[in-house]
């Protein structure tokens, strides 16, 4: 379970959340929408642990995060796909390389196998070899997702990331995310393509005002 | 079945973590294995600071054990013919009373010309005089001190028995003058070169730590914890370091055995007394550690600073 209570963001002097409170169960699926700037990104960095409050408390499994030290922080993003608008992959390395880093760094063995799989899944497996700095941004994009999904996170957190795939792609994408959904792992998806909202159904939130209220 | 698990899992983290020290320790072979020129180039500031902090060690450490044997004074005292013993032993006793006085020999003229014929050819010179020119003789050997060397040789002018008395005095002054002044600006070239080479360390490893910023954010990003991503730093920069000095070490050495074998032919024309001290096992060993405690201290600070920064 993941609560947000009375949680504020403050910018240098711009306010960005104010007393935001949220309540998601496990295995839920979330749209996050709102206008450019409204706070989507600094809500999921929130969340992922990358930024810390000015106010309020963030409770995941009961447990605050925001008063996790350096090395907790650590260990509760192991349990987190995070996919971020700029990609952060290593360009110098192959897609595969890439995708195993999580697994890697969790010490988790059976890599490539697994890696393989997870870059089937988005469509990647003839770029597995391929040096990301060669690749299209839709394909770094999907090695991206790809890198999220391998270590079987508890929570995905998606920073707009459908954003260079094409609409079909989108939808396979997210589609995936949900499907995980269901398994038990609870997904936040921060977007600006309110047709593939519309279209695919799932509990919407939006952040306007610095609050984030139901759609 | 609970406590098997967990031993299982325990026993899986260790080889994990042991596996991950092994896989940092061999990539950080990569570069001096694989390009060999390109690590040359970019750790040959810190060999050359380690060479001119180890031979302004020498320089400095050579100079205290070569002058050591030249601080004792020498006087060599000549008497007059017609001083009997009696004042001889007088003046024997009055001088061997002070403080600074190491020893005093008295040699009779049949003996100062035996010491004087000890020298190399002149024995022939001797054989040709049909007479003994030199005189009673005094030698004393005496700690060298400005001050209260003055007071003896105050003495030795009114004494009415001495008819002329040699001090190696204002060589010793020289010696010592010139002695000091190695030994400050080895000083103060040593301190200076520590500084220096802490600085191309420091800068050394945030270049490398910089150009590995992305990779260092990622790792944070997916959860690596701080130990996890400077491990590998602390390696490269280790190892790195290691070959720098070992290579600073063998250079020095050679230079060394350049440097004796062309001084010791000068120094045996003039039979000047000489031993040439190296760098102890001890020394290389201490200066080592300070290095590699450094580099790690340093390594810590800056691959924090970036686990530190933001990810936008």
């Amino acid at each position: 379970m993941i609560s947000f209570n009375n949680v504020c963001k403050v910018y240098s002097g711009n306010k960005v959340l104010f007393n935001t409170n949220l309540l998601i169960d496990k295995g839920e699926f979330i749209f996050l929408t709102g206008s450019p700037g409204s706070g989507k990104t600094t809500f999921l960095k929130l969340l992922s642990g990358l930024e810390k409050p000015n106010k309020g408390s963030i409770l995941v499994n009961n447990e605050n995060i925001v008063n996790f030290h350096h090395d907790e922080v650590s260990d509760y993003r192991k349990k987190l796909g995070i996919i971020l608008q700029n990609n952060y992959l290593l360009e110098g390395e192959t897609a595969l390389e890439n995708v195993i880093l999580p697994l890697k760094i969790n010490g988790n063995g059976d890599t490539q196998n697994k890696a393989k799989a997870v870059l089937d899944l988005v469509g990647l497996n003839n770029h597995a070899n391929k040096i990301v700095n060669y690749l299209s941004e839709a394909e770094k994009q999907r090695v991206s997702i790809a890198r999220a999904l391998i270590s079987g996170p508890e929570i995905i957190i998606a920073d707009n990331p459908t954003r260079d795939l094409d609409q079909e792609l989108s939808r396979k994408m997210v589609e995936i995310l949900i499907k995980l959904s269901k398994y038990g792992t609870t997904v936040f998806v921060a977007t600006h393509e309110l047709n593939l909202v519309e279209e695919l159904n799932q509990r919407v939130f939006n952040i306007k005002n610095e609050k984030i209220v139901p759609a | 079945m609970k406590k098997l698990f967990q031993h299982k899992y325990l026993f899986y983290k260790l080889r994990f973590y042991f596996k991950h020290h092994l896989e940092c320790f061999l990539s950080s072979f990569e570069v001096p294995i694989k390009s060999p020129l390109k690590f040359i180039y970019i750790s040959m500031p810190i060999i050359l600071s380690i060479l001119m902090i180890f031979t302004f060690f020498l320089i400095y450490k050579n100079i205290e054990n070569n002058l050591y044997n030249n601080t004792q004074e020498r006087i060599i005292i000549f008497l007059k013919k017609n001083t009997s013993d009696i004042s001889v032993n007088k003046l024997r006793k009055i001088i061997s009373s002070r403080d600074d006085i190491i020893s005093v020999k008295y040699y009779t003229e049949i003996e100062s010309l035996k010491l004087y014929a000890g020298g190399d050819g002149r024995n022939t010179i001797i054989e040709n005089f049909d007479y003994n020119p030199l005189p009673k003789t005094m030698v004393i050997l005496k700690k060298f001190n400005n001050i209260s060397g003055e007071k003896l040789y105050n003495f030795l002018d009114k004494n009415s028995n001495i008819e002329l008395y040699k001090s190696n005095k204002i060589f010793l002054k020289k010696i010592k003058y010139t002695k000091n002044i190695v030994f400050q600006l080895s000083t103060f070239f040593i301190f200076s070169l520590i500084a220096l080479l802490f600085l191309i360390i420091n800068s050394f490893i945030r270049s490398e730590a910089f150009k590995m910023k992305q990779e260092i954010l990622i790792c944070n990003l997916l959860g690596a914890r701080s130990s996890f991503i400077r491990r590998r730093y602390i390696y490269t920069s280790v190892i790195y370091l290691s070959i720098s000095f070992l290579l600073s070490y063998i250079i020095l050495q050679y230079l060394f055995y350049l440097f004796i074998n062309s001084t010791l032919i000068i120094l045996n024309q003039y039979s000047a007394d000489h031993v040439f001290l190296n760098i102890s096992f001890v020394e290389a060993l201490f200066s080592y550690f300070s290095i590699i405690i450094i580099t790690m201290i340093v390594t810590f600070y800056e691959i924090n600073k970036l686990i530190k920064s933001r990810i936008s």
